[in-house]
């Protein structure tokens, strides 16, 4: 295989991240028709998650980042939980109280 | 040492270059979490109100095409990854086929998307224009079709931006019109191309795997 020998000494340790995706992949699709209530949408959102991480950290590279760049990458995230946090505030309250 | 072609005059050397883009690009991709984040939010406050329609609703998505479309992006994540290595090292040849070989699984999941649209649009799946839902609550299920189809539209045009830019940059490198070992560019389109992957990491089990045990 040409690709194979044209990428010669580059794979490591992009593979292995890879073969972890994939794997977490197939976990999440099997997982999905196991009755579980509630838990299906942790465990389906909680590997979701972390295969996000995977790919922030080792893809792009935040593993050897400096605090700015982590910093910027954490700061849009912070704004999502205020935006979710307010939001859910209020639609989870509704009906509260008497009457 | 710094080379001329690759560094901009406003920037004392090159690594202090590299650093304004990433840093760019990073509080770029904080906004486009913000831009996804506003219809998750909408995802979210219509699950938690009517969540048997919702089940119902994405029972009927199409999740063999949905689950290889995953693997298809997880997979050029890994090809995206091998290219900006291979600048590193300074192996055009490697960088340009790990590009090539991004664009063109890039393609085929849009490929897969728009055929699952059609076959959306065959099962009259497309709130507006053809929707009929004969599984609970079909008016809230509607509004788990909106979401469906913006979400994933707006996914599949950010994936069309990053398979352009990657060819652009896929046709300077070949061409030797950018100094790819030298520059930030092929971190920075990385960088692109992997939120991409990222967003649709989620889209996926929000879209496709809710309802499936019931």
């Amino acid at each position: 295989m040409r690709a194979i020998g044209a990428f010669h000494g580059l794979w490591w340790p992009g593979i292995l991240v890879w073969v972890t995706l994939m794997a977490l992949l197939g976990l999440t699709w099997g997982l999905a028709y196991v009755p579980m209530g509630v838990f299906n949408t942790v465990v389906s959102m909680g590997i979701g998650t972390l295969k996000a991480l995977l790919v922030a950290l080792f893809f792009m590279h935040l593993k050897e980042s400096g605090p700015v760049l982590r910093l910027a990458a954490c700061a849009g995230l912070v704004w999502l939980a205020v935006l979710f946090a307010f939001t859910f505030a209020d639609y989870l309250s509704r009906g509260w109280g008497p009457g | 040492m710094s080379d001329p072609q690759a560094l901009a005059e406003q920037f004392d050397d090159l690594g202090q270059q590299r650093h304004a883009a990433e840093l760019g690009m990073w509080i770029f991709l904080a906004t486009e979490a913000l831009f996804f984040g506003g219809l998750l939010l909408g995802y979210a406050v219509y699950r938690h109100l009517y969540p048997e329609a919702w089940f119902a609703a994405a029972r009927e998505t199409e999740i063999l095409i949905g689950t290889a479309n995953t693997a298809i992006l997880l997979t050029s994540s890994l090809t995206m990854w091998l290219a900006v290595r291979a600048g590193e090292e300074g192996r055009r040849d490697a960088v340009t086929l790990a590009l090539g070989l991004t664009a063109t699984l890039g393609a085929f999941f849009l490929g897969l998307k728009a055929y699952e649209y059609y076959l959306d649009w065959d099962n009259s799946l497309v709130p507006g224009l053809r929707f009929a839902f004969e599984k609970a609550d079909p008016e809230h299920a509607e509004i788990f079709y909106y979401l469906y189809f913006f979400l994933t539209g707006v996914h599949a045009v950010h994936l069309t931006v990053a398979i352009t830019a990657v060819l652009v940059v896929l046709f300077l490198v070949r061409t030797g019109r950018l100094a790819y070992q030298q520059s930030a560019t092929l971190t920075v389109l990385g960088l692109y191309w992997h939120l991409v992957d990222v967003v649709w990491i989620f889209l996926y089990p929000l879209i496709y795997l809710p309802g499936r045990s019931q």
